[in-house]
């Protein structure tokens, strides 16, 4: 098989998770587009939110990549959520053990150190696992995002209070 | 004892970002990730924390440091790991190695009882000594509160049963016989902080009152 025909079916089976792709996948599977009406009307019809109608044959083929994708989605759901839930722990907690009128600094102190014992060392873990599952820019982006929390999180609380 | 803890836990970092890094071939990820996090902690205690605890945490991230410097050195060794989907082993490290920081954490937070005793005796019992505490400041802003027993506890003993120092500062004492003891007991206690509103009362609920207010 040539290296074309190899590309035109890889493009293929890529141009259905097109936005999950890295910059350098995309970029190639763009220049194929570019020579293939096959492809380039497949990839409109993708650009147009209306997902291409596949034959037996290709939904069989597609299957497990959309598995992935389905798979992909679920688990960084999952990663929003632990981060939400444990966020939520640390500000309700806070307001359940302290007087916020009484003891604001206390609280906010309990704030900075539960964050670093506990969501730190989740934020670790997340990460280690964005990497092995997702893009550069997920990977970015959660790292910004637990660094935001850690470093501010109780100055943005003491903000309010 | 704060460097190993450190060192054990860079260590499980390590571990753990090795064997996730099995799906992607990228195990050199595993030391820099592990360093990287030996220099947050530094940076985290010496911009965030501060002073003397923030000391605390540089510690605790040059035993990481030295985690990700061994990591580094065994990485040639590990030649027979190859990128592949995780076994049955994989997923129970990648299970059992969280569980364990957060044992460690957990661990580390039961082992500081969150006070000291400063001094404890007793005073000789006079006609109107009634039962109090007082508040004072020490060495770097630590508080020591001091519980005095009053008349009705003459030859007792003053044990601290419960200090909890998560929310508002809660000390509870026990008040237990003492063969041959005369006098009134009292017992002086240091404490990093005391957050308001402070309560001191004994096992039995008996509610001690500041000695301004008395």
């Amino acid at each position: 098989m040539e290296d074309s025909q190899k590309i035109h079916i890889l493009s293929r089976e890529l141009i259905s998770v097109f936005d999950e792709l890295e910059q350098e996948t995309k970029d190639v599977v763009l220049e194929h587009t570019q020579d293939c009406s096959e492809c380039r009307q497949l990839f409109n019809e993708l650009a147009d939110g209306s997902y291409p109608m596949l034959e037996r044959n290709e939904e069989v083929e597609i299957k497990p990549l959309k598995k992935l994708v389905q798979f992909n989605h679920g688990l960084k759901w999952l990663f929003i959520s632990i981060r939400a839930l444990i966020l939520f722990y640390i500000i309700f907690s806070s307001f359940h053990f302290y007087n916020w009128e009484l003891s604001a600094d206390a609280a906010i102190e309990y704030i900075k150190s539960v964050t670093f014992m506990f969501y730190f060392p989740v934020a670790i873990f997340l990460s280690v696992f964005t990497m092995t599952f997702f893009t550069k820019r997920w990977i970015i982006l959660s790292i910004l995002f637990d660094l935001g929390i850690i470093f501010f999180l109780d100055t943005f609380m003491s903000i309010f209070y | 004892m704060i460097s190993s803890i450190g060192f054990i836990i860079g260590a499980c970092i390590f571990l753990f970002t090795l064997i996730a890094m099995k799906k992607t071939g990228k195990f050199y990820l595993a030391p820099i990730v592990t360093f990287l996090i030996a220099v947050f902690t530094v940076v985290y205690g010496l911009f965030k924390v501060g002073g003397f605890e923030g000391m605390g945490f540089g510690i605790i991230g040059v035993g990481i440091l030295i985690a990700a410097m061994v990591g580094t050195l065994l990485l040639p060794f590990t030649k027979g790991l190859k990128k592949s989907e995780f076994n049955k082993v994989d997923k129970s490290i990648l299970f059992i190695v969280p569980v364990l920081i957060f044992a460690i954490i957990g661990w580390a937070i039961t082992l500081d009882e969150g006070y000291w005793i400063n001094e404890e005796g007793v005073i000789v019992a006079g006609n109107d000594t009634s039962s109090y505490y007082e508040v004072s400041t020490i060495s770097e802003g630590m508080k020591q509160i001091h519980i005095q027993l009053g008349e009705k506890y003459k030859g007792k003993h003053l044990e601290i049963k419960d200090v909890k120092t998560l929310g508002n500062t809660e000390i509870t004492v026990m008040v237990v016989d003492k063969e041959k003891a005369t006098g009134l007991p009292f017992i002086k206690i240091g404490l990093e902080k005391i957050v308001e509103p402070l309560v001191v009362q004994t096992t039995d609920g008996e509610k001690i009152n500041s000695k301004s207010t008395n």
